[in-house]
């Protein structure tokens, strides 16, 4: 009798091919020095602006802690000093609202309900100031395609943290409206419902570097194998 | 030795992020940039090139270094645009405006600019635009710290920059009104080059013993330019509060680049301040003394830039590369690579200077891990293979091949 097949050595009928992230930010000039011209500002600056300062935050470093994980959330607590407005944005779900207009209202009321609490508008540290800026990026292919489970596994530990990038956090935004991500898609439509799929969809992605993000990823891979 | 190749930075950043700038020039085969700045020797920009163009070369595009020249006038009026596009009071009088006109439309004549990008770095070069014959994308890449231009000075200079494709800055308040996509790409430090690789304890104290120095004391190290805004002054009078309690060592090092006209006064302002102090070290060295400052900045206790208006401060990226806390000047790109408690520590005075200085020399450990933490910011942004992944990014964009 055979032995049953390694699940991790098992081919998809289409392969995997993990994506290189690149891009520029690009400033727009335009900067806010205190709360009140940062709410005017995010009013009318394009929703590419507000894409770029609320979903590319962990592109940036961030010394393993994820203390604040948009842009707007980390100028209030830094630059503003003002915690409690900083809580309220860094716990805005960027990804619980699917379209850009909705996330740009939710910032504007946050923000204003909190200027309604204030006797004075809080102002930046001189130097500080909050600079708009967007990005261009593109998604190229790159060179690695898996196959299976294990190259998956083996591939995710080595590919850029753009492409880590990629593949979970903006893939929410390109994808059906599913709230996942290109990897656990790519599993359950070679391999059907999966574990690992389900897993990976339950990271709470939002509060991790992006190296942080990537040991997470790959050790859901390695519990599986060990079970498996 | 023989110059460093793409695969000798694997051990340090990766070979993934090797394989990723090998897959992203091959869009950009053959493709032939010329670079211009104003000097070959002295200043980050140089040495900046002096790392990008062979490293491009591997990958298959075609740069070539140009270099503009002009007369000790002309000088004088760039270091006059340089001053004012750092916010400075100065005029750009009819003859510096004459001087800085014509040495760009000798070079317009004289340099080969037929490529298919032309990069032109800082203010010296810009005016090329107007004298030379534009067949492809030029790109203006600003490393000044240009947050609040003096108005004469940039609108003269805008005039020029308006006509380019796109620009380039090192941090987003540097941004201006502009007609053309404004792009950010922070500059870098070479980790191979002989003024960052590692280096013994041996070399180091050897070195030292050459001025006559050694660790038997903290060292508080400034590295920079003799330049006002590098505020040479205000560090010698940090270091005499920070005396009145520690005991510890000062040493200032700088030289004058090619283009820099100004630095002889300043550092006669700075032995004036320093009087006969024995605790203070002056060193004027050449530009290529670059192990002898790699030496300077191991051997620091604490590395201090107390800029006012900084481009970039590629003096603190080494500094942090060689596992240092820095103490910064909360100006221009010290703010995006010194963050209080974790690199060092960003001041906004003399007394803030002496008061951190004071504060680390008496908590070693942190320091220490203040350096780890600054190396490891350094190895994630601002070494020369992202600064080379943007670059071919940015070429890809202004070329239209940046297609999947």
């Amino acid at each position: 009798m055979s032995a049953a097949p390694d699940p991790f050595a098992v081919r998809g009928t289409e392969g995997f091919r993990f994506m290189d992230y690149e891009g520029l930010v690009m400033p727009t000039g335009l900067r806010a020095v205190n709360l009140r011209e940062l709410v005017d500002l995010v009013r009318r600056v394009p929703l590419d602006v507000i894409h770029h300062h609320l979903h590319r935050t962990p592109l940036s470093h961030r010394f393993g802690a994820w203390d604040y994980p948009n842009d707007f959330a980390q100028w209030a607590a830094y630059s503003l000093e003002d915690l409690a407005l900083a809580e309220k944005l860094a716990a805005l779900d960027p990804y619980a609202h699917r379209d850009l207009d909705e996330a740009r209202a939710a910032i504007v009321d946050l923000v204003e309900e909190h200027l309604d609490g204030l006797p004075t508008v809080p102002w930046a540290r001189a130097g500080f100031e909050f600079h708009f800026a967007s990005g261009r990026f593109v998604a190229l292919p790159g060179e690695r395609e898996v196959w299976t489970l294990g190259e998956m596994q083996d591939a995710l530990a080595e590919v850029s943290l753009s492409s880590i990038f990629y593949h979970f956090h903006e893939a929410r935004l390109r994808g059906p409206v599913d709230d996942s991500d290109d990897f656990s898609r790519w599993i359950e439509g070679q391999f059907g419902p999966h574990p690992i799929a389900r897993q990976l969809r339950r990271i709470d992605f939002y509060f991790y570097s992006l190296e942080d993000l990537r040991q997470r990823i790959v050790s859901v891979f390695v519990e599986h194998r060990g079970a498996a | 030795m023989s110059a460093p190749r793409l695969d000798d930075y694997a051990a340090i950043v990766g070979s993934e992020r090797i394989a990723v700038l090998r897959r992203h020039a091959r869009r950009l085969e053959g493709l032939r940039v010329a670079v211009v700045n104003s000097t070959r020797v002295g200043g980050g920009v140089a040495e900046m090139l002096a790392r990008h163009v062979p490293l491009f070369n591997e990958l298959g595009l075609r740069v070539r270094w140009e270099v503009i020249e002009g007369t000790p006038q002309f000088f004088e009026a760039t270091k006059t645009m340089h001053n004012g596009l750092q916010g400075a009071p100065r005029e750009l009088t009819p003859p510096l405006r004459e001087a800085y006109l014509e040495a760009n439309r000798r070079s317009a004549d004289r340099l080969d600019l037929d490529a298919d990008v032309v990069v032109i770095h800082d203010p010296q070069p810009a005016a090329l635009i107007e004298f030379a014959t534009k067949t492809c994308p030029w790109i203006w890449r600003c490393h000044i710290d240009a947050a609040r231009p003096n108005r004469g000075v940039w609108r003269f200079l805008r005039a020029f920059v308006s006509k380019y494709d796109a620009s380039v800055f090192s941090m987003p308040a540097f941004a201006q009104n502009l007609p053309h996509p404004q792009y950010l790409i922070a500059p870098s430090i070479d980790p191979l080059a002989p003024k960052n690789q590692d280096m013994d304890d041996v070399e180091v104290n050897a070195i030292l013993a050459r001025f006559g120095l050694d660790r038997s004391r903290p060292l508080v190290v400034q590295v920079s330019r003799f330049d006002r805004f590098k505020d040479p002054v205000g560090v010698v009078r940090a270091f005499r509060m920070v005396r009145r309690r520690d005991d510890c060592r000062l040493i200032l090092v700088g030289g004058s680049a090619d283009d820099d006209p100004e630095g002889a006064q300043v550092l006669r302002e700075v032995h004036d301040e320093a009087g006969n102090d024995p605790d203070i070290t002056i060193l004027s060295i050449p530009p290529d003394s670059d192990r002898e400052i790699n030496a300077l900045q191991r051997a620091a206790t604490v590395i201090v830039q107390k800029s006012t208006k900084e481009g970039f401060g590629l003096t603190v990226t080494e500094g942090l590369w060689k596992a240092r806390p820095v103490i910064g000047g909360a100006a221009g790109g010290i703010k995006v690579q010194v963050y209080d408690h974790r690199t060092g520590f960003l001041v906004h005075s003399v007394e803030g200077l002496a008061y951190r200085l004071r504060y680390l020399l008496n908590r070693p450990g942190l320091a220490d891990e203040m350096g780890r933490r600054g190396r490891e910011l350094v190895r994630h942004h601002f070494l020369l293979t992202r600064d080379l992944r943007d670059w071919l990014t940015l070429f890809l964009e202004v070329t239209g091949r940046a297609v999947a």
